[in-house]
């Protein structure tokens, strides 16, 4: 089976998510959220949402449309998310999530490299965060199509020391909780299944890796103030298990820009070549 | 405002609770099963129930009549707590529930006992479970009622070494998980709240505490079978934070039954005169 690629450019329709308190809170505990520091976060009264909730609703619908477009999710990575906030996510209500295969490019034996959008609006239509995503299939390369310009290279300035860094050691329970909030993929919790995908035991979700990014930076640089950021980007560069220990470092480029990488206890980068655009 | 005692005899309409095997698993990371070593609890393929989730089902007419019982709920503490397994509970689907006022004895000034019960039903129409709460309404006694019967006193034989012994650590965001099954009262996670308690933070939910000494049960003389937890009865005798480490321990009493006592690190007995029957 082979890429269904008449679906490039078409909007799928609106993807239902209700959201509630309970769903919010469940996920700031899957991203390692806890109750001395940030009980704002955990309690209903006064309730904060982490901004990276925003890839929570925007789940199902990317899930839909990477089943549609023929990929082989045996072989596919999550490559990139990037991810843009318009407005304050609501605590409660219904959020509408429509999306979009923007792009594919063809990296010829590497794979198959594709981009998907979804924008989620509140049920008045109003744009409340945008999610775009780099997936790619291994095995779908080779199909003819453009090769697509080469990604910049985002690094840390060399030799400097970063303006913020933060531990977060994950549990063993980390990804048994995280998948409460949607990702229900085996690889994360069946020991036989991530034996298949060749790994010693279940990992982490990237998304949850991405939350614990997301948490560093906000209590970090936006004074824990969800309303304060705007922008955040990343490339999955290296797999996590649960327990192990996230460190989160970021540098300023300039005003409101940092650039930021998240390594693991034995100094692997896990999640790089990443931007976040604060208030 | 008196104890409502018109209620006594009375039951709730059977009605329906629907859950799915999330739910069945958010409670089991509430009471702190591991990944590591209780896969089939916190992982939906072939999934098993804790017993002990016979708590957490609950339907509006169930809260109507407690609602209606008018008990000064500022004054109230949750005495103690029976289940009563018939079969498995169901890894998801309905249960048809029924609650009702047994009945309420007046302990002078020390307050009202008010004896609830509950059945739960599948949907082929059999019993499933019973439970049995005692609630302690300190402000509601003096009313000229019955002072009802004495209850027996259960402690371990003195002197002997229990036959199973289990240490578990709670986590300082366990009531946070905990409540997200269905208590939200905020003694758990205010800490304003907790203070207008009296009590220095928020304190555990007491059938957390329930569940936690159910697990151990479960995995030490149950060989980690559902089937085989008959019954566990038990009085609430003290104070846990998120955070204590509970040490459950089991003397056997009789073929199949253990008499059950879950004490803080510091030595207090928070869970007592109890009593587990298995098969």
């Amino acid at each position: 089976m082979g890429l269904n690629l008449d679906l490039l450019g078409k909007k799928s329709d609106p993807v239902p998510y209700e959201c509630n308190e309970d769903k919010l809170i469940l996920y700031a505990l899957g991203i390692g959220a806890g109750v001395e520091k940030e009980l704002d976060f955990l309690y209903e009264k006064n309730l904060k949402v982490f901004p990276t909730f925003a890839v929570i609703p925007y789940f199902p619908a990317v899930g839909i449309l990477m089943v549609n477009s023929g990929i082989n999710m045996f072989a596919t990575l999550h490559g990139e998310q990037h991810i843009k906030w318009f407005a304050p996510t609501p605590t409660r209500g219904t959020l509408l999530n429509t999306a979009v295969w923007t792009k594919v490019y063809d990296k010829g034996d590497s794979g198959a490299m594709l981009h998907m959008q979804v924008d989620t609006t509140d049920d008045k239509g109003n744009l409340i965060f945008q999610n775009n995503m780099v997936a790619v299939d291994r095995s779908a390369g080779n199909f003819g199509g453009d090769r697509g310009p080469k990604t910049a290279k985002l690094m840390p300035p060399e030799g400097k020391a970063p303006d913020f860094s933060v531990n977060y050691t994950t549990g063993p329970n980390q990804a048994a909780l995280y998948r409460l909030s949607g990702d229900y993929n085996p690889l994360h919790i069946e020991p036989e299944f991530a034996a298949m995908g060749g790994f010693d035991r279940p990992i982490l979700h990237g998304l949850c890796t991405l939350g614990y990014t997301g948490r560093a930076i906000l209590h970090s640089v936006c004074g824990s103030d969800p309303a304060r950021m705007k922008a955040l980007s990343c490339r999955f560069t290296g797999v996590v298990f649960p327990g192990d220990t996230l460190t989160i470092e970021g540098w300023q480029l300039e005003p409101g820009k940092y650039t930021f990488q998240t390594k693991t206890q034995d100094g692997r980068v896990v999640l790089g070549n990443a931007l976040a655009e604060v208030a | 405002m008196a104890i409502n005692l018109e209620l006594v005899g009375k039951k709730s309409d059977p009605e329906p609770f629907k859950y799915d095997q999330y739910r069945v698993i958010l409670y089991a990371l509430g009471i702190g099963a591991e990944v590591d070593q209780e896969l089939d609890f916190v992982y939906e393929k072939n999934l098993k129930v804790f017993p002990t989730f016979a708590v957490i089902p609950m339907t509006p007419g169930m809260g109507a009549l407690m609602g209606n019982l008018n008990l000064n709920w500022t004054a109230v503490l949750h005495g103690e707590q029976k289940i009563v397994l018939h079969k498995p509970i169901p890894p998801a689907g309905t249960l048809m529930l029924q609650g009702g006022v047994e009945s309420v004895y007046d302990k002078g000034d020390n307050g009202a006992v008010v004896n609830i019960s509950g059945q739960a039903r599948d949907e082929s129409g059999d019993l499933v479970y019973e439970t049995a709460i005692v609630l302690m309404d300190r402000a509601g006694g003096n009313f000229g009622g019955d002072r009802g019967p004495k209850t027996e006193k259960i402690a371990p034989p003195e002197g002997q070494t229990p036959d199973f012994k289990v240490d578990y650590k709670t986590s300082d965001d366990q009531a946070a998980l905990y409540r997200l099954s269905g208590d939200k009262n905020p003694l758990h996670v205010d800490p304003d709240f907790a203070a207008m308690g009296g009590f220095k933070k928020p304190i555990l939910h007491g059938l957390c505490t329930y569940g936690h000494t159910g697990r151990a049960i479960l995995h030490s003389i149950c060989e980690s079978d559902p089937a085989r937890f008959k019954s566990l009865a038990a009085r609430f005798t003290g104070v846990v934070f998120p955070g204590d480490t509970l040490t459950i321990e089991g003397w056997k009493a009789g073929e199949g039954r253990y008499v059950i006592q879950t004490k803080t690190q510091d030595g207090r007995m928070v869970l007592g005169n109890a009593l587990a029957e298995v098969a």
